[in-house]
């Protein structure tokens, strides 16, 4: 799977002594560092602009100022205080690490509730671009809500890529209609079983027909299904995940229009570059 | 809501997982596999008494999860973990390669992979010495010279541009290659200048011309990445590379690639010019 090479990584606790978290805990733990990176982050600055932004006291602020001189994170250019190459390394993916932790928060249950087992890393350290996602659940009395709130969304859309870790009929068809009708594109990630139940399909005209007109581009992956179906078009991204219990969960669908596209594709791109496209 | 506010209303949480090596011991190591007390004792060395307490604090503040007498990682605090272990690596590494990146222009607010640096193993620092004066740029070269895929970014004309293009033309390779317009007018002129009456053998070869092109040197393959960055006092540095196999890196390394490639700019099919120029068939990129 594509995550396994990197979460591997962290596997081996008897290297982990008492120092091992030190490089986290010493810069996340004191929020005056903290603080310190974040505003040289904005721009260069003297002690007194530092001091307006971080309210706290004078020695306080020279202490962290000096450590962080000592950890070269910081430098100290005829009283003006800049980030060093690595202290702008450091304070971008520190940033990320909270936007993360934060967005998760916002939506703790949901991920609590699906598994997240095989998920590549990149989609790990990205759930913040579903910081302002909204979860659409079905209820008793809108059965297919989700998958409704799907259709409804995919059929606007003209360039659509998809990871598609299901054969479901619904959405394979509201996939492929909008292609049809919007004169779109599709670039489809999935699995050969998955491939081969669409060409198995009342579908399988369809399909062929937008893969001949060149409107189709698929990318196959070894491994057995992926356990996301991720969904990213010119007009919305959506998440749907697994229950532990390895059955798809069409009941939610975390949708949002404030696409990050850098991110998106990016994801794609990793799964497009180990897949085999056909 | 602006970062600062954010690190505060998450700041406890933080600083109860993170404050605690023992915590995130026992979580990393639950991450891996879920088990129960004794599991996590004969694999951590940390004894009962901390084991049980921490599980206790970790349950009650919605780490983790007890099912029977084993206990699993959130699906929320896995996430967190995730993250936090790669920036423990990244700062590990900005901290080993310190001297050498602080000498170097890297920032780049624009560039979204320098927000998020791999978790990277294996990694040298290749420089020249009096022995190798071009250590690093042969460096540089081998891997340009490599069969497959080879992606490239190159802010300066490769002394050795004629034969490399001739390699490129002669294997079954995917070439990409960005450069900046300055040096776009000389590789055309090589390219032009190209004869043969053997098969053009590459799948692809693309070249991306870039108006502002970043301060540094990338070529990645499907095996091996390479890259050199800008002196702070404004010169390319041919001395100094990073060069590494690391699958993580190598990722990484084409997804700067991409990012880069994404900016406005004008492509020039050089395969097709060519085949054009040495009255082969051009049939398109495989």
């Amino acid at each position: 799977m594509l995550s396994d090479v990197e979460t591997m990584k962290f596997s081996n606790i008897n290297n982990m002594d008492s120092k091992f978290f030190n490089p986290i805990k010493y810069l996340l733990t004191s929020s005056i560092r903290l603080e310190i990176m974040l505003t040289l982050n904005e721009s260069k600055k003297n002690f007194k602009e530092i001091k307006k932004i971080v309210n706290k006291q004078d020695t306080n602020i020279l202490r962290a100022l000096k450590e962080l001189e000592n950890e070269d994170w910081i430098i100290n250019h005829q009283k003006i205080y800049s980030l060093t190459s690595i202290g702008f390394l450091t304070i971008q993916n520190t940033i990320n690490v909270i936007n993360t932790w934060y967005a998760v928060n916002t939506m703790d249950n949901y991920w609590d509730n699906h598994n997240l087992n095989g998920i590549p890393l990149n989609i790990l350290r990205y759930v913040d671009v579903w910081r302002h996602a909204k979860l659409i659940s079905s209820t008793i009395i809108e059965y297919n809500k989700a998958v409704n709130c799907y259709l409804n969304n995919i059929s606007k859309s003209k360039e659509i890529k998809v990871i598609l870790p299901i054969f479901s009929k619904f959405y394979i068809e509201g996939i492929l209609d909008s292609i049809q009708k919007n004169n779109g594109k599709l670039e489809l990630i999935t699995s050969n079983e998955i491939l081969n139940a669409i060409k198995e399909s009342d579908l399988k005209e369809q399909f062929t027909q937008l893969k001949d007109q060149k409107k189709l581009r698929i990318w196959i992956g070894e491994s057995e299904t992926h356990k996301l179906f991720l969904t990213f078009t010119d007009k919305f991204s959506s998440i749907q995940l697994f229950y532990f219990d390895q059955t798809f969960d069409d009941s939610n669908i975390l949708i949002t229009k404030d696409i990050d596209k850098n991110r998106f594709n990016e994801i794609f791109n990793e799964y497009k570059n180990e897949y085999k496209e056909i | 809501m602006n970062i600062i506010n954010e690190y505060n209303e998450i700041h406890d949480e933080i600083k109860f997982l993170i404050g605690s090596t023992v915590r995130l011991k026992i979580l990393t190591y639950l991450l891996h596999s879920p088990s129960t007390i004794k599991d996590i004792h004969e694999n951590t060395n940390i004894n009962y008494t901390s084991i049980t307490s921490n599980l206790n604090k970790l349950e009650e503040k919605n780490f983790l999860r007890k099912e029977k007498d084993k206990y699993y990682v959130k699906s929320r605090t896995k996430i967190k973990l995730m993250n936090v272990l790669c920036l423990n690596d990244n700062l590990k590494f900005l901290n080993k390669y310190s001297k050498f990146l602080n000498n170097h222009m890297v920032k780049n607010e624009k560039l979204e992979a320098l927000k998020t640096l791999p978790p990277i193993v294996n990694c040298e620092v290749i420089s020249a010495d009096n022995i190798n004066p071009y250590k690093a740029t042969d460096q540089i070269e081998k891997v340009m010279k490599s069969y497959g895929k080879v992606y490239t970014i190159c802010g300066f004309l490769h002394p050795n541009c004629t034969s490399l293009l001739k390699n490129y033309f002669e294997k079954d390779s995917e070439v990409k290659i960005i450069i900046p317009s300055s040096v776009a007018e000389y590789i055309l002129k090589h390219v032009n200048a190209y004869r043969t009456d053997d098969r053009i053998k590459c799948k692809s070869f693309n070249m991306k011309i870039l108006k502002n092109q970043p301060n540094l040197t990338l070529c990645i393959t499907e095996k091996e990445c390479v890259i050199s960055f800008f002196r702070n006092e404004g010169e390319y540095d041919k001395n100094t590379v990073f060069y590494t196999t690391d699958k993580s890196a190598i990722k990484w390394g084409f997804k700067l690639f991409s990012e880069i490639e994404s900016l406005e700019g004008e492509t020039v099919n050089i395969k097709k010019i060519i085949c054009q120029n040495n009255n082969q068939p051009y049939k398109g990129d495989i």
